[in-house]
């Protein structure tokens, strides 16, 4: 913490003591040029209702401000003598706002230009982390400047008083300053030097190959934390690291993320129980549909209100541009703050993310319109946001010795109120006039006995003039009659001094007449001098008639509406769920029941389910209460397993960055709402197994999940401690980066031959690890605390997971020598290759494989994408499985997942594999390859039950799925299919009408656009 | 009586293995196919067939109940009992032959620089000794569209047969149509790991006006016979101006189909193939009433929209067939040079979406040659066309029973080997594996 900081701290906690101190804060130490200015100046605001907090108002009060800070709120009986007053009658006080979240005065990291070429290593020279994205070491107050902040005026104008703002690029930014907003100095408006840590996923300007995915991103602050902790550790240190040394530091200040999205919160979440963290997380305002499991995360939200436009969606067709998703989420952002204060989330509001900040006011409306309630919109911009930010001792409410940051406005603040005033600081700010005198009324000029009637109308700020002039007319039949004309009126008003200009053609004067006068606005009088058509100079006086009568508006009630709210699906988007599904009883009969156990395809069978098990197979009848489905001449099967999937996955499936990624894990991104998992178990399949892409030869770890439509990541996961971990590993031309373009010539390997030593490299590293670790261990306690302890490395940690038997290689392999190569690995580092993934020429090289005991997972009739696979056949799964070796039949494609059961009854083609045993290949085998054999890949009592209920043979070209069912939860139907599509269209054509409403209402739209869903493999082109 | 039991054995001397099978001289002048399951391909099913194939023409298809035949009138006689006979498939709109290997840029010859190539012509790349052909024409596609990509104008396909000495040799119809990219009202952004949201494509309406001027020039410049100065894109252009080529044009969705329609109505495109698609069920009628027919995308796709049913690709073909327009089933897509021979079953999928089975057998053969303009050559067995068949162990569009047993082109026996065939005898020898086909 800085030396500033400090003092302020010291400062303050004076101020609490001795209410009547003068600190002038920095001026103590400022030389000064001139006279001494002691600034200590007492405001005393006097007849306002005073907004203390979110909880508690004054109905009339006063409010004492001495050299910025508030000192007396409430009834002061004498306010200090020397006192300056401001009558502030019909005015309410409110604490200003705090933004929590901005990169305010500090100047946008440019991005650095592109480079066709990687760049492995930092190019940041000095004592710096080894990457670019992690800058702890990078101060706010040190990059701030008062010049760069632009939209200062705009946040005072909004009633924001405070603003935390942060180098906003990278993955560790730095630590925040809060900063107020006064016109002083910028050493005067430091609230707080080091503020916050701010975290992010997003790599910003770093070029830097790694890392290059969020899974990436996210085993790289774990790894950072890990190495500062470590470093802070060391006995002897000959290296200084300013990078670990800050980021250590900056541990004990709030951890702010900045994140986009419902699920990545709950992945910073994850982070911060590692380390024992609170989360403050900037979300991406849609935290709603996950609601729950943020709930529980006990994360707390910076959220913003930059809610999306609605689309334009007057042509029909390109209206199917924007799924169901995007119009929910339009239709349900507004909510957002409504649903997370119903539910118990503290949260705090932000103008990030709005692309104009003017529209701040107008979306918060729109939240409260959504049912947020006032006290706690307000709560959200002072108290929240100055407890996230620790500095509820300094800012957030209205009390005695906080700074004094409020704003003055006329009316309600959240209804139709404007902001006239905003002190920061101390100091003032006005928009608008407190004191401005109204000049409306209807008055009796007088010009030399000549009687003209003035109107002044318009607001306060801006009268408006008129002159009425009374003539008596006589016509051509001789008969008079008073006529009135109304002229317009030039009115300039300031102060108490006015002009006025009209031009009147009546039978006294034919010109212009000028004025000017002093208006006293406690009689109602106007007098001054002015000259005549003529050029003659006269006295004019003026005097109220008529005060000004307010035309009657009828006030609009704020409606709240929050039944929008409920609409809410499970995922929220196409064929979500109402409610989400539970595990029924079910009992499906006279169907052909293939077992994939000893009792093989059982004809005219039943088959059991309850509890999310199966709990019979073709015995007994139907269970009480269980749901009977006719199964005469159908199927039904366990579900399919894909043992090679890349599906719902967020945000980049290789973690390329470097050539060993063993750190990174898949299971860190599972993304819930993927529309990819809903097709893919309208095709049977229950469980996929996620691996990371083939971009190096030591990629990341896998997820394991079921295909759990509704439900979040955690749920989906199939991740405790019985199931085994796995990792991916690559050969060939992808991690030797073949297909890359020539410029991708640099990372290491290049060549198959460098991919051999990386292995052995990784793996002596991990024995040497593993014996670091080991005899450390052995070392007494005293013996332990002289020597540096092993550095912890995610890396090797999973790298010697699979020296130990606990994590399990699927190793994406085509040509047969560096199959043979990698056995040789395993045979003499001491692990065993679980799975040859794609494996297209393990025929090649099936007795060895045999031999070393490994599985292999393949493509039905892949081949020809490159040159590496020039030699696959068809046949490879017929002959790895007559081999004896335990064979599956993978997808690496969320279009090719769907068809599994095709994929199977190419077996059938190829080779004349039995059809049981080709339908074990997407079922049993793949299950055994994962080791969780003894929970699926069989209709078996006991096993979990994950059902499907095929129309016809499941490997024939005929096989529809009629039913999906995980865990004993009925969730795809193909009849229903129907029903949700009839569903969701009517959904959408509620939402569109809302949109249309919205787009009468004034507001912006914006063209559809679709947002396409990322389509991982990890073999198109070279990827 | 030469009565011929396994193919496979007749053929067994004739073949090399080490390099692609090469094609056979037709040694049998009369060849009658008997007793199969008859799939014509213009939707009727012979059960017990009798085929009459004299000099690569098919001369009679009968039932063979009722069909007396005099043994000694001909060459060969195969018995083909239980198994299914069906006209070639036809694979449309592909690039096999053009390129070998996907990854390899020295093996891929469908795509030229520039955006205006109606003279770049794709049989010029076919390349007859591909490998991967071989492994296509075991599944029953025994002919393709070779297609260029790419550009606005991608240039003109030939429709080829799969085999042959060479590209001239192979050549079912040279030149059959140019090829149009439509420009897409929507573009894609970000990039693969990360795809962002479309955007509009401010370049559309300039992009169709390219489409529009040129087409106004190459419909004035073919009004005179030998212009004064001659246009090597122009000249190609000619064809599809008069109506003697047809025009390809790729777009999937309704907003521009729509505008294709128009274009088409305004230079009187005679013979419009829309190809891709996907919304093609939705303007069904004013594809109709343009003579519009259609190439369908790939059915084994995913959908394109978020909130599309499952099946939606599936089902596209029952939807046209339903609606009365011509349409065939194409295979083009990602890696579609191998997945060619998948081609059957993405038909069988229909079948099991919509259609009947021989509508769906109509999707690749008769339906094909129609749009491809070749249905009085091949698409189906009938009296009069070549003789460019295959013979299926079991129904050739479910991927458990096809299993080649022969295959003619124009007449042509045809290996019904590959060196995928070779690689699995190779290392089943090596292990000494008896239990497998």
């Amino acid at each position: 913490m800085t030396s500033i900081s400090n003092r302020i701290l010291t400062i303050f906690g004076f101020l609490a003591i001795l209410l009547f101190a003068n600190a002038a804060i920095s001026q103590e130490f400022e030389p000064e040029n001139g006279m001494h200015d002691p600034k200590n100046t007492t405001y005393v605001l006097t007849g306002c209702k005073i907004v203390v907090s979110a909880d508690k108002t004054l109905p009339i009060g006063m409010l004492v401000v001495r050299n910025g800070i508030i000192q007396n709120v409430g009834i002061v009986e004498v306010p200090p003598r020397d006192a300056v007053k401001i009558d502030m009658k019909g005015f309410t006080i409110y604490p200003s706002f705090i933004d929590p979240y901005t990169d305010a005065g500090i100047t946008k990291q440019k991005q650095k230009p592109w480079n066709p070429r990687p760049q492995i290593n930092t190019l940041k020279e000095g004592p710096y982390y080894w990457n670019e994205a992690i800058h702890p070491e990078v101060n706010a107050y040190d990059l701030f400047s008062s010049k760069s902040f632009k939209d200062k005026d705009e946040y005072l104008k909004l009633g924001f008083g405070a603003v935390s703002t942060h180098h906003k690029d990278g993955i560790m930014r730095g630590s925040a300053a809060l900063v107020s907003l006064s016109s002083h100095p910028t050493v005067d408006n430091i609230i707080k030097a080091e503020v916050a840590n701010h975290l992010s996923f997003s790599k910003g300007s770093s070029r830097q190959s790694y890392p290059s995915s969020q899974m990436g991103s996210i085993a790289l602050i774990r790894q950072f934390i890990y190495d500062a902790q470590w470093f802070a550790g060391l006995n002897e240190v000959h290296k200084e690291n300013i990078s670990l040394k800050a980021g250590l530091e900056n541990l004990r200040l709030p951890q702010i993320f900045g994140l986009t999205s419902k699920l990545e919160v709950l992945r910073a979440a994850k982070i911060a129980k590692e380390f024992n963290l609170q989360l403050i997380a900037l979300s991406g305002g849609d935290d709603f549909e996950r609601i729950e499991e943020i709930k529980a995360s006990q994360a707390k939200l910076i959220v913003p209100l930059n809610f999306p436009k609605p689309f334009d969606m007057t042509d029909p067709y390109a209206s199917r541009f924007v799924s169901l998703a995007d119009l929910k989420n339009w239709e349900m952002k507004p909510y957002n703050p409504y649903l997370l204060h119903s539910n118990g989330v503290e949260f705090a509001l932000t103008t990030n993310g709005l692309k104009k900040k003017s529209d701040f006011m107008k979306n918060l409306k729109k939240a409260i319109k959504c049912g947020l309630p006032k006290e706690e919109a307000l709560r959200a911009l002072t108290e929240t946001p100055a407890k996230f930010l620790n500095v509820h001792n300094e800012l957030g409410t209205l009390e005695n010795g906080k700074i004094a940051n409020f704003i003055v406005v006329k009316g309600d603040l959240f209804e139709d109120g404007v902001i006239y005033e905003n002190w920061s600081n101390g100091d003032r700010k006005r928009f608008k006039d407190v004191g401005r005198a109204d000049l409306r009324g209807e008055y009796d000029l007088n010009l030399n006995n000549i009687v003209y009637e003035l109107h002044v109308e318009g607001t306060v700020e801006k009268p408006t003039a008129s002159i009425h002039v009374y003539e008596i007319k006589t016509n051509s039949a001789g008969i008079s009659k008073m006529d009135t004309t109304k002229v317009k009126c030039e009115l300039e008003f300031s102060g108490l001094q006015l002009s006025m200009m009209f031009e009147t053609h009546d039978e006294n004067y034919d010109g212009i007449i000028q004025l000017n006068g002093s208006y006293h606005p406690g009689l109602g009088i106007m007098d001054g001098s002015a000259i005549l058509p003529d050029g003659k100079w006269i006295n004019w006086g003026g005097i109220r008639s008529e005060k000004y009568k307010k035309k009657k508006e009828t006030k609009k009630e704020v409606k709240i509406d929050t039944t929008s709210a409920s609409t809410l699906k499970f995922p929220n988007m196409a064929y979500g769920f109402e409610e989400l599904p539970k595990a029924e009883t079910f009992f499906i009969k006279n169907a052909t029941v293939w077992t994939n156990e000893e009792e093989g395809v059982l004809e005219n069978a039943s088959v059991t389910i309850r509890d999310g098990k199966i709990i019979a197979v073709n015995s007994g009848g139907a269970p009480g209460g269980a749901t009977v489905i006719d199964g005469t001449g159908k199927h039904v099967t366990c579900g399919i397993v894909d043992e090679h999937s890349h599906i719902a996955i967020s945000k980049g499936v290789n973690e390329g960055g470097q050539a060993v990624s063993a750190e990174v894990s898949i299971s860190d991104v599972v993304r819930s709402d993927d529309i990819n998992i809903y097709r893919q178990l309208a095709g049977g399949v229950t469980a996929s197994h996620l691996l990371h892409g083939s971009a190096n030869p030591i990629g990341g770890q896998s997820a394991l999940i079921k295909l759990k439509w509704g439900f979040s990541p955690e749920e989906m996961l199939l991740e405790d401690s019985i199931t085994d971990g796995f990792i991916k590993f690559a050969l060939g031309e992808n991690v030797k980066q073949s297909n890359w373009g020539s410029f991708n010539t640099i990372r290491y390997p290049q060549t198959r031959l460098g991919v051999e030593q990386v292995f052995y490299n990784a793996f002596i590293q991990a024995k040497e690890y593993k014996k670091a670790w080991s005899d450390y261990y052995k070392m007494s306690d005293s013996k332990r605390k002289t020597v540096n302890a092993p550095r912890k490395d995610l890396e090797l940690d999973a790298i010697s997971e699979i020296l130990d038997q606990k994590r399990f290689i699927s190793c994406h392999s085509y040509i047969q020598s560096e199959i043979n190569m990698l056995m040789q690995v395993g045979d003499s580092m001491g692990f065993t290759v679980n799975t040859f993934t794609h494996i297209l020429e393990g025929y090649k090289v099936a007795d060895k494989m045999k031999a070393h005991g490994a599985g292999g997972s393949t493509f039905a009739d892949w081949w020809a994408y490159k040159y590496e696979v020039k030699e696959a056949i068809p046949y490879n799964a017929a002959i790895l499985h007559e081999m004896g070796i335990v064979t599956a039949i993978n997808s690496d494609d969320a279009e090719m997942g769907r068809r599994l059961n095709q994929e199977a009854g190419k077996v059938v083609k190829y080779g004349g594999v039995s059809q049981e045993e080709a339908w074990k290949m997407v079922t049993l085998n793949p299950a055994i390859l994962l080791h969780l054999d003894d929970r699926i890949g069989s209709l078996k009592v006991g096993k979990d039950a994950d059902v499907v209920l095929w129309s016809d043979n499941p490997l024939s070209i005929h096989a529809k799925v009629e039913k999906t069912f995980v865990d004993g939860m009925l969730l795809y139907d193909w009849e229903r299919n129907y029903e949700l599509q009839e569903r969701d269209a009517l959904e959408r054509k509620r939402i569109i009408k809302l949109m249309l409403d919205a787009k009468k209402g004034g507001a912006e739209t914006k063209a559809p656009v679709m947002r396409e869903n990322p389509h991982y493999h990890c073999d198109s082109e070279g990827h | 009586m030469k009565l011929i039991f396994t193919i496979s054995l007749l053929f067994a001397g004739l073949l090399s293995f080490s390099q692609t099978p090469a094609p056979i001289e037709m040694v049998h002048n009369k060849v009658l196919i008997q007793h199969g399951h008859a799939h014509i391909g213009n939707g009727e099913y012979i059960d017990n067939s009798s085929i009459g194939i004299e000099k690569g023409k098919i001369i009679f298809v009968e039932n063979a109940l009722t069909n007396a035949i005099v043994e000694s009138e001909w060459d060969t006689i195969i018995d083909i009992t239980g198994k299914h006979i069906y006209p070639g498939f036809i694979a449309p709109n592909i690039t096999l032959g053009l390129t070998e290997i996907d990854a390899v840029r020295a093996t891929r010859d469908f795509q030229e620089t520039g955006s205006i190539n109606p003279n770049i012509r794709a049989l010029i790349g076919f390349n007859t000794d591909s490998e991967v052909m071989y492994t296509v024409r075991t599944n029953g596609v025994l002919v393709s569209q070779a297609t260029p990509r790419g550009g606005l104008v991608s240039g003109t396909s030939s429709v080829m047969a799969l085999d042959g000495w060479n590209w001239e040799d192979a050549a079912y119809k040279k030149d059959d149509g140019v090829h149009i990219n439509w420009p897409r009202k929507y573009t894609t952004t970000g990039w693969w790991a990360e795809p962002g949201p479309t955007k509009k494509n401010d370049k559309y309406v300039e992009k169709r006006n390219t489409l529009w001027d040129f087409f106004r020039k190459a419909e004035a410049y073919a009004k005179v016979s030998k212009p004064d100065e001659f246009d090597i894109k122009l000249e190609a252009m000619r064809g599809v101006i008069q109506g003697k080529k047809r025009l390809f044009i790729h777009a999937d969705f309704a907003p521009e189909i729509n505008d294709i329609i128009d274009f088409a109505r305004e230079f009187n495109i005679k013979l419009p193939v829309l190809v891709g698609g996907y919304d093609a069920y939705l303007v069904t009628d004013r594809l109709k009433e343009n003579h519009f027919s259609v190439i369908i995308g790939r059915p084994h796709s995913l959908p394109k929209f978020e909130d599309d049913h499952v099946a939606v690709y599936y089902e596209l073909a029952a939807k046209l067939q339903t609606a009365g327009v011509l349409y065939c089933i194409s295979n083009a897509g990602d890696m579609e040079v191998m997945n060619t021979r998948n081609l059957p079953f993405q038909a069988g999928t229909a079948w099991a979406y919509g259609l009947t089975e021989e509508q769906a057998v109509a999707s690749i053969s008769l339906n094909a040659a129609k749009i491809l303009g070749v249905d009085d050559k091949i698409g189906s067995l009938e009296k009069g066309k070549d003789a460019t068949l295959f013979v299926s162990d079991g129904n050739a569009l479910d991927m458990m029973s096809n299993e080649g047993y022969m295959a003619m082109v124009k007449g042509r026996f045809i290996s019904m080997h590959n060196h995928q065939i070779e690689l699995y005898e190779k290392y089943k020898k090596k292990y000494g594996l008896k239990g497998l086909e």
